[in-house]
């Protein structure tokens, strides 16, 4: 037992060591902290939407409809009154719940299927790999499609659709990192020892995958967040009266020659957000990346 | 190359069988009576209780669910997807009529985004980390990041409505008009292009840097080649083999966003009538382009494979 308490020990801190040098690294990153800065601004709208809102996002207001921006109104309102930046303030709740929810989703499924896929092989392995050939012959926005004509709109089926859409990315990516890890003289040495595969593939494998799939995991955010607002935009996501960006551009479309604002302040909130999340994913990608290490000094 | 083909042709057969099937589950998943996925609403309300169950037996709805999936494959193979609940016209009929209008689209946006992402990508490798870089780099990760439905606003809201020089949506086919056919597909193609043209620059830029150091470039270089037929004859061959991979799964984005594009465009194409199909509950339709672009996606991969053989031997023998 004591043995393998020291190989835990000798092989899960150097991921932890690496988790944390990354996030070090990730600060002396000038493309990721202009994409840390843009995200966390989004982040911190979501949070403390009521305190930054100046107007209830769902109060109609017919005697001020459609009001270009103005120091009462900074981004006017739209057809119903209503004004168009709380309620662009209120939608980054959805749009930053419905990123980091289905990349959850998709990095913890994707994860397992693909630890247990690339630890276990054989048929099991086999299996898996075909659905996900199979799931991946989909364009994302088709799957989604599909997903939302079974369950219905709403921001849940939304959140679960993308987050199942990009399972088969993660179990691809896991399976492929765990097939080059599992035949390595730590592991090898650890099953000699007696130790269980739950425990080799929980203890000694997944920990150093951990940093990959974090990786992965920041640039799937921004792609979730679009995969959302394109459902939102049509009509499959989020339903009135709770604001998002995708259905805000929707309706604002709508009225695009008389109240451009309307679509134009919440499209411009979506492209900003995934700017800062594709920003902050690169440079993750890059740290990670050993080869670029040298170039980023 | 004959046995590459083969290999690659038979290993996509269990592919094919499991969209097949996850696309019949799909059906059969929809809440509520499959019947009432084949029948009118309207017509399925005149029936009795007696009528509907010889319907569903008609339909062979009340075989064991394997023998109902045998039977829709068989039918799939003949090139029956079923009919359409809404027209009661065949879905592939409907499918095909739309077909050239996506085509279209996705032609014009694929020439657009690989004019521009192409030559950005070799410009930014032949000048790292200079100003030409940094500004293909940016324009590179605004395309990557740039939502279809703000661009298409923003596009419509600049040339359309104040500018006056585009037509807010709409389509002409192009063998009917060529130029008039141009004016209406440029923005929406545009809208469809950029994402592809960012990520093809990103991939040809990296792809491009590393040939560009690899020895068989020097000797090249050493031999008295010019630069420009080192560049284009040697380095942007091997480069191109990435390039083509990512175009290959790229053009899921552009069959996807093409569901959205054609709505803010108002143009009748394959992704408009599948939208327009999901708010009219009309399954059959949705089932059969979901089907449709699924197959289309894994034909246009497989040929991306063979071409990436073509241009790489080292493929077709491993």
């Amino acid at each position: 037992m004591s043995t393998n308490l020291s190989t835990d020990t000798a092989t899960t801190a150097p991921s932890q060591r690496a988790n944390r040098t990354l996030l070090r690294r990730l600060i002396k990153h000038p493309q990721g902290v202009i994409g840390m800065t843009i995200l966390s601004l989004v982040v911190f709208a979501a949070l403390f939407a009521p305190l930054i809102a100046p107007h209830d996002p769902t109060v109609l207001n017919m005697s001020v409809r459609m009001q270009p921006p103005s120091t009462e109104h900074v981004f006017g309102t739209d057809h119903l009154g209503r004004d168009v930046f709380s309620r662009v303030v209120y939608g980054s709740r959805v749009s930053i719940l419905a990123g980091f929810v289905a990349t959850t989703i998709a990095a913890v499924f994707g994860t397992m299927f693909g630890l247990l896929a690339g630890y276990l092989e054989g048929r099991f392995d086999h299996v898996i790999m075909r659905v996900t050939d199979a799931l991946l012959a989909f364009p994302e926005l088709v799957l989604l499609i599909a997903f939302a004509t079974i369950f219905g709109p709403g921001l849940t089926m939304a959140m679960v659709a993308i987050g199942i859409a990009g399972i088969p990315v993660f179990t691809r990516l896991v399976r492929g990192q765990v097939l080059s890890i599992r035949g390595r003289e730590y592991v090898e040495a650890t099953r000699s020892l007696g130790s269980s595969h739950v425990r080799i593939a929980s203890l000694h494998v997944l920990p150093n995958v951990l940093p990959a799939i974090i990786v992965w995991s920041s640039l799937l955010v921004g792609g979730a967040i679009l995969a959302e607002a394109g459902l939102s935009f049509l009509g499959l996501g989020v339903q009135p009266p709770t604001p998002s960006w995708g259905s805000m551009v929707n309706q604002g479309n709508q009225y695009l020659r008389l109240a451009p604002w309307m679509s134009l302040f919440p499209g411009a909130a979506i492209f900003f957000t995934v700017l800062g999340a594709n920003l902050m994913g690169d440079a993750m990608r890059d740290l990670g990346d050993p080869r670029m290490r040298g170039r980023l000094k | 190359m004959n046995r590459y083909l083969l290999t690659r042709l038979l290993s996509m057969i269990p592919v094919v069988l499991l969209v097949t099937l996850f696309v019949f589950v799909m059906g059969r998943l929809i809440p509520g009576d499959p019947l009432l996925q084949l029948i009118p609403p309207e017509e399925a309300r005149t029936l009795t209780a007696d009528q509907l169950q010889r319907m569903r037996q008609a339909y062979g709805l009340d075989d064991p669910i394997a023998v109902q999936y045998a039977n829709w494959f068989v039918g799939l193979v003949q090139g029956d997807l079923g009919n359409s609940i809404r027209t009661q016209q065949p879905v592939g009929h409907l499918i095909i009529q739309r077909l050239p209008v996506t085509g279209q689209l996705a032609l014009l946006s694929m020439m657009i985004s690989l004019s521009i992402g192409i030559p950005l990508g070799v410009l930014a490798a032949l000048r790292p980390r200079t100003t030409t870089d940094s500004i293909a780099s940016i324009t590179a990760l605004i395309g990557v990041s740039m939502p279809n439905i703000f661009l298409a606003t923003a596009l419509i809201f600049i040339f359309a409505y104040t500018l006056r020089l585009m037509p807010s949506g709409g389509f002409v086919p192009f063998a009917s008009a060529p130029l008039e056919s141009l004016k209406y597909t440029l923005m929406p193609a545009l809208t469809l292009g950029t994402g592809l043209m960012g990520s093809v620059m990103r991939i040809t830029r990296t792809s491009m840097i590393e040939v560009l150091n690899l020895d068989y470039i020097a000797t090249a270089r050493a031999k008295g080649l010019g630069e420009r037929r080192v560049i284009f004859r040697h380095a942007l061959k091997n480069a191109f083999i990435p390039v083509l991979t990512v175009i290959g799964l790229q053009i899921g984005g552009i069959l996807g966003g093409s569901f959205i594009v054609e709505q803010i465009f108002a143009i009748p194409g394959v992704g408009r009538l599948a939208v327009n199909s999901i708010f009219a509950r009309d399954y059959p339709m949705v089932q059969g382009v979901v089907l449709f672009i699924a197959l289309v996606y894994l034909a246009v991969n497989l040929i991306v494979d063979l071409v990436y053989a073509a241009l790489d031997p080292r493929i077709r023998y491993s």
